[in-house]
C-alpha cells in the first residue's frame, strides 16, 4: 500500500458516514478518507437521526442497547453535548396493521429496558390513531454535529476527498445517495421529500414517527417543522399536511432517493468487489456506528457480526424483514 | 397639502407624481387614524405621504414600511373576514374609507386609538402570523383562460402583449401596479433610444387598440403552477374595493417579472428612512412622495446618480452621494458633478442609526483592498441605497424552474427552459430600453414557434459606464445594535449577529445557534444572494438551495388518511422466522378474561425477561366467538402453558389449538 492510500474510502455525508470515518481512523487505526459534503448547515435534511425507532427485531434493540450509551459518550467527548437532545418521540399508528406494529414494537422495546408510555387519545393526533411515547431517546442535531465533528476527522488523520480514492482498499457507501448511486441490485430507490413549515403550536412531540404514512417530522426550536414523508407529489405533502393541520405553511421543500430494500430491513453488506454498502438503516443508523466500524476493522463482537452478516445483500434476508415505515 | 409633510409641494417639480390629481384631495382612516392624499394614490403611499414610514417593530426595532413589506389591510366593517383583506400597495386610496390592519395587533394608546403623529402603524412583527398574506390562501374565485399569460406591465411585457394580441391570440397582461411601464423611467435610455415615455406611450396606445388583450393591474401574480397562473387582485369601482382570487389557464406564461434592488447588508438596514432606489424612485416618480428634506444616497449601480439629481430639482438637498465602486464612471455622474452634488467612492454603509437631532446618522467607511478607514458620520432625512439587481425569479422557480449562480454578476439567473414558459426583460438580464423591448417580441415568437426575433441589448462600454456592483455585504460587528437584514422583505431574514457575553452567560452558554437549513421561513432571492456573500452557503449549493428555499409559502394540502393496510395473514412479514422455522400460529387462552395486545411476549417461563429468548407473540384476539387470542408460537403441543409479559405483570396462557 503506498503512502497515499487508504484503508477504507467512505462515502457519504451522512452522521453515519462521518462517525464511521472518525471511529476507524481514531479508534481503529486504519488510513480513511472521507468523499462527503459538508451541507448539513444549509440544506434541507433527508435524514432523522435518533435512538428509538419503529423496530420489530429483538436483536436490533439489543445491539442498539449496547451501541446507543457508546455513541452518545462519543458524540459528547468529540462534538459536545450540544450535538444531541434527549426527547420523548411519538410514534404514531392509524391503520389495523400499523398498530399491530406498533405493539410488537412497544413490547420488544419494553423488554429491554425502554420507557414507552401509551399516549391518550388527543385533537393533536388523527382520529383513530394509537400512539407511544419513547421515553429518554437520542435526537443528534445533524448541522451542529457536522460543523463540530469535521475538527475532530482531521484531527485523527481522516483525509477529505472530493471523490472516492482509487486507491483505497475498501469503499463503504454510507449513505442512502451514495449507496444508489452506485446501484445494488437489492436497494430501490424510493422518491421523497423534505418539507419545512412555517412555525407552528408545539407539537405534541418534539418528533413524530407514523408508521402508515411513512413520515417522520422533527420540530425545532423556532417552531419549525421539518418533515420527511415517503413518496411524491401532493399525495405525499397531503400526508405531512394532515399530520400537522391546516395552518402549516411550506418554508421549503427538498426531494431526494431514499434506498430501500423489498424487505423492509436494512443492507449491510459487500455489494461489489470491495465496495461495502450500508443502505436502509433508518432513523437510528447513526447509533450503529461503533458496531459498523468494529465489523470493517475485524473486531466485531460474535453479536455484531451476526446482525450484520444477517442483513447482507447474500443473506436469506426474509428472517431479518422489517417494518417498512 | 395639510397633513401630507412628505409630499412634494410644486407640483411643477420633476417628481411630483404623475399618478395623482392634486386637485382631488381625499382622507381616509386607517385604525382610527385620518390619513390625507389624493386620487391616485395607494393607500400605501397615502400614508408614506402623511408621515407614516414605519411599519412596526421587530425585535424591539423599527421596521420601515414600504412596498415589499406591508401589513394587510381591509375595510374596517370587514376587517374580520380573512378573504376581504387588500394589500395597502395596490389598494387605491378612497375618499371616507375606514381601514383596519388585518396582518396583527397594533399598539394602541388612550381610547384604543393609535397616538397621533406616532409614524408607525404600530404592529409587532416577532409573531410570524403577523407576515402572513392572507389571500395567498384563498381559494380562486375567478378562473380564466388566454393563449398567452404576461407578468408584469414593463415594457418587456408590454411588447410582448402587443406583438402576441397583433397576431390575434388571446392575451392576459397581468401588472401589481396601477399603471404600466415599470421602472423604465428610472433607467432611462441610450445611445439613440427613444424616451421611456415615447416607448411606453407607444405601446399603450398600441394595447389599447386590442381588444383581444386584456390588462389587469392591480394584480399581483402570486405563483405559477402550470398551465394556471394563480393572481390576486384589487378590483376598484364605484361599489367599493373587491379582492379578487384569479387562476388564469394558459399553455404559454411570459414572465417579465423585472429585476429587485439588493438591499445592501448593514445594522440599521431596514430602520425607516433606508429605502432602495427602485423603491425611492417609484414613490417620487409616480406620487410625488420626496425622500425628505435632506437625502444621502449610497450606490453599486448608475441610475441611482439620475434618482438624486431629480431630488435637487425637486425641493431636496442632497447631503451625501457616495459610490462603493472605486472611481466608477458614468453619465450620470459627469451630470451629477455638474449639478454640485457632493461624490465620494469607495464608501461602504457600516451602520445607520437614530440621529438625537431626528433623521438618520449613517455611518460609511472608505473600503480599499487592505485598507478601511470610517468615515464622519452623515446625517440625513433619508438614505436611499443602491445594491445592485437581483432579477424576480420567484415565479420561474415556483413554476419548477432552475437558477444558476453567476459568479460575474453576482446574481442567480435563470438556467434551463420550461416547456410553454418564457422569460422576458430584466428578469431574462437585458438592460437596455430597446434589449428589453425586443426579448418580450423575441419571448412571444418562441412560444409560438415562430421565427426567432433577434435581441440586441445596448451595453456601454465599461470604460465610460462602470458595470453595476453587487450589493455590500458588512459583517457583524459586536458594537451593532440593530439587525442587519439580508432583504426587504417579509422573511425578516438577519445577519447572524455576534452573541455578546451575557451577565447570564453561565446560565446561557450552551445556545446553539440555529442554521439556514433549520430555518422555519422560505428565503427571497435576495437572502439567498446576500448569505452567499457572507459566506454562509456556497456558490457551488446556490441553486439547490435556491430550489428548496426560495418557494412560494403555500399552505400544505391535507391528504385523506393513509390507506388502509389490512393485517397480514397468517402473520406480518417482520415475523417471518421470528420464533425459529417450526414456528406456528396457535390460539391461546389464560384462566382469567383479560384482553391480549398485539405483540405480548410469550416465554417459557417466569424467570424469562430478555426478548430474545421470547418463544412466541401475541398476534391479536382470536376469530369471532371465540376467546382467547392468535400467538405465533416457536413449537409446542396443546395445554402447554408459557407466561405472558405484560409491562409488569406475568400471566399464565395456555395452547389451545394449532391454526
Amino acid at each position: 500500500m503506498g503512502a497515499d492510500a487508504f484503508d477504507f474510502a467512505i462515502v457519504g455525508s451522512s452522521p453515519l458516514a462521518l462517525l464511521l470515518a472518525g471511529l476507524l481512523a481514531a479508534r481503529h487505526q486504519r488510513k480513511v478518507c472521507l468523499v462527503a459534503q459538508s451541507h448539513a448547515a444549509f440544506r434541507l435534511p433527508t435524514g432523522l437521526d435518533l435512538s428509538a425507532a419503529p423496530l420489530t427485531r429483538p436483536e436490533t434493540w439489543a445491539l442498539l442497547a449496547a451501541t446507543v450509551p457508546e455513541t452518545v459518550r462519543l458524540l459528547a467527548r468529540v462534538a459536545g453535548k450540544l450535538a444531541y437532545d434527549r426527547i420523548d418521540p411519538l410514534v404514531v399508528a392509524e391503520t389495523a396493521a400499523g398498530r399491530d406494529a406498533l405493539g410488537h414494537v412497544r413490547h420488544v422495546a419494553l423488554g429491554f429496558g425502554h420507557a414507552i408510555e401509551p399516549e391518550p387519545a388527543s385533537s393533536a393526533l388523527p382520529d383513530g390513531a394509537v400512539a407511544n411515547r419513547f421515553r429518554d431517546a437520542v435526537l443528534i442535531n445533524r448541522p451542529f454535529l457536522e460543523a463540530a465533528l469535521m475538527p475532530w476527522l482531521e484531527s485523527v488523520g481522516v483525509r477529505r476527498l472530493d471523490a472516492p480514492d482509487a486507491t483505497a482498499e475498501f469503499t463503504v457507501l454510507a449513505d442512502d445517495e451514495a449507496a444508489l448511486a452506485r446501484g445494488s441490485r437489492l436497494l430501490q430507490p424510493q422518491p421523497s421529500l423534505t418539507l419545512m413549515t412555517e412555525p407552528l403550536p408545539a407539537l405534541p412531540a418534539p418528533v413524530m414517527s407514523f408508521i402508515d404514512r411513512g413520515l417522520a417530522m422533527r420540530q425545532l426550536a423556532g417552531g419549525g417543522v421539518s418533515a420527511l414523508v415517503r413518496g411524491e407529489g401532493t399525495n405525499a405533502t397531503g400526508m405531512a399536511g394532515a399530520a400537522l393541520g391546516e395552518r402549516a405553511r411550506l418554508a421549503g421543500q427538498a426531494r431526494f432517493l431514499a434506498a430501500t430494500t423489498p424487505d423492509g430491513a436494512p443492507m449491510l453488506g459487500l455489494s461489489e468487489a470491495n465496495v461495502f454498502t450500508i443502505a436502509g438503516l433508518g432513523m437510528t443508523g447513526a447509533f450503529l456506528a461503533p458496531a459498523i466500524a468494529r465489523f470493517l476493522a475485524g473486531a466485531a463482537t460474535t453479536q455484531e457480526a451476526a446482525w450484520i452478516d444477517a442483513r447482507s445483500p447474500l443473506a436469506d434476508r426474509s428472517l431479518v424483514a422489517e417494518v417498512a415505515s | 397639502m395639510k397633513g401630507q409633510p412628505n409630499r412634494v409641494q410644486s407640483d411643477a417639480a420633476p417628481l411630483a407624481g404623475t399618478q395623482i390629481d392634486r386637485g382631488a384631495p381625499l382622507r381616509f382612516t386607517l385604525d382610527g387614524r385620518v390619513v390625507n392624499g389624493f386620487a391616485g394614490d395607494t393607500v400605501l403611499s397615502a400614508l408614506l405621504a402623511s408621515g407614516i414610514d414605519t411599519a412596526g417593530t421587530h425585535q424591539g426595532h423599527a421596521i420601515a414600511l414600504s412596498e415589499r413589506f406591508a401589513p394587510a389591510i381591509a375595510p374596517a366593517a370587514l376587517a374580520a373576514d380573512p378573504s376581504r383583506a387588500l394589500p395597502m400597495q395596490r389598494t387605491p386610496a378612497r375618499d371616507g374609507l375606514e381601514f383596519r390592519t388585518v396582518s396583527g395587533h397594533p399598539r394602541r394608546g388612550f381610547l384604543g386609538l393609535l397616538p397621533r403623529n406616532d409614524p408607525s402603524l404600530g404592529i409587532r412583527f416577532d409573531d410570524p402570523a403577523t407576515r402572513t398574506i392572507p389571500w395567498r390562501d384563498a381559494s380562486p374565485v375567478s378562473e380564466i383562460e388566454a393563449d398567452l399569460v404576461i407578468v408584469g406591465g414593463g415594457v418587456a411585457g408590454m411588447s410582448a402583449a402587443v406583438a402576441a394580441g397583433q397576431s390575434g391570440s388571446s392575451v392576459i397582461l397581468i401588472e401589481r401596479r396601477q399603471n404600466l411601464g415599470g421602472s423604465a423611467r428610472l433607467f432611462g435610455s441610450v445611445e439613440d433610444e427613444e424616451a421611456p415615455d415615447v416607448v411606453i406611450g407607444r405601446l399603450a396606445k398600441a394595447l389599447a387598440h386590442l381588444a383581444n388583450v386584456t390588462v389587469l393591474t392591480m394584480t399581483e401574480a402570486l405563483a405559477v403552477s402550470r398551465p394556471v397562473v394563480h393572481a390576486h387582485q384589487v378590483q376598484s369601482s364605484e361599489g367599493g374595493l373587491t379582492p379578487r382570487r384569479l387562476a388564469i389557464s394558459s399553455s404559454r406564461i411570459i414572465l417579465a417579472t423585472g429585476a429587485l434592488d439588493r438591499l445592501p447588508v448593514f445594522s440599521g438596514n431596514r430602520l425607516p428612512g433606508v429605502v432602495g432606489l427602485l423603491e425611492a424612485f417609484d414613490r417620487a416618480d409616480r406620487f410625488g412622495i420626496r425622500p425628505g428634506r435632506r437625502l444621502a444616497l449610497n450606490t453599486a449601480t448608475n441610475p441611482a446618480y439620475r434618482l438624486a439629481m431629480l431630488a435637487l430639482d425637486s425641493e431636496v438637498a442632497v447631503a451625501k452621494m457616495s459610490d462603493t465602486r472605486l472611481r466608477p464612471q458614468s453619465r450620470f455622474i459627469e451630470f451629477s458633478k455638474a449639478y454640485g452634488i457632493p461624490l465620494s467612492s469607495g464608501l461602504v454603509p457600516q451602520s445607520v442609526g437614530a440621529h438625537r437631532h431626528g433623521g438618520l446618522e449613517i455611518h460609511l467607511s472608505l473600503e480599499m483592498e487592505n485598507y478601511a478607514r470610517p468615515e464622519p458620520a452623515v446625517v440625513a432625512d433619508q438614505f436611499v441605497v443602491s445594491g445592485g439587481w437581483q432579477p424576480a425569479l420567484n415565479l420561474w422557480l415556483s413554476a419548477g424552474g432552475k437558477a444558476r449562480w453567476r459568479g460575474d454578476t453576482a446574481m442567480l439567473g435563470a438556467d434551463g427552459q420550461i416547456d410553454g414558459m418564457a422569460i422576458a426583460g430584466s428578469v431574462a438580464g437585458y438592460r437596455s430600453l430597446s434589449g428589453c423591448a425586443q426579448s418580450g417580441i423575441a419571448a412571444v415568437a418562441t412560444l409560438f414557434g415562430r421565427s426567432a426575433v433577434p435581441v440586441f441589448d445596448i451595453e456601454i462600454d465599461p470604460i465610460y459606464e462602470s458595470p453595476d456592483a453587487p450589493a455590500s455585504v458588512v459583517l457583524a460587528r459586536a458594537e451593532d445594535e440593530v439587525a442587519a437584514y439580508l432583504d426587504d422583505g417579509a422573511s425578516l431574514a438577519e445577519r447572524p449577529r455576534i452573541e455578546r457575553p451575557s451577565r447570564l452567560s453561565l446560565l446561557s452558554r450552551n445556545r446553539r445557534t440555529p442554521t439556514l437549513s433549520e430555518s422555519a421561513h422560505a428565503l427571497s432571492l435576495g437572502d439567498l444572494a446576500a448569505d452567499i456573500a457572507l459566506g454562509l452557503i456556497p456558490v457551488s449549493e446556490a441553486s439547490a438551495v435556491a430550489a428548496e428555499r426560495c418557494i412560494d409559502p403555500a399552505p400544505l394540502p391535507q391528504a385523506d388518511a393513509p390507506p388502509t393496510r389490512e393485517r397480514e395473514t397468517p402473520y406480518p412479514h417482520y415475523l417471518n422466522e421470528r420464533f425459529g422455522p417450526e414456528q406456528a400460529v396457535w390460539r391461546v387462552a389464560s384462566d382469567e378474561p383479560r384482553h391480549f395486545e398485539a405483540g405480548n411476549l410469550l416465554y417459557r417461563n417466569t424467570d424469562a425477561a430478555d426478548p430474545l429468548s421470547a418463544c412466541g407473540v401475541i398476534l391479536g384476539p382470536a376469530a369471532e366467538g371465540q376467546s382467547g387470542a392468535i400467538a405465533l408460537v416457536a413449537d409446542g403441543e396443546a395445554d402447554r402453558r408459557l407466561v405472558l409479559r405484560d409491562t409488569s405483570r406475568q400471566v399464565s396462557v395456555r395452547l389451545v389449538e394449532k391454526l
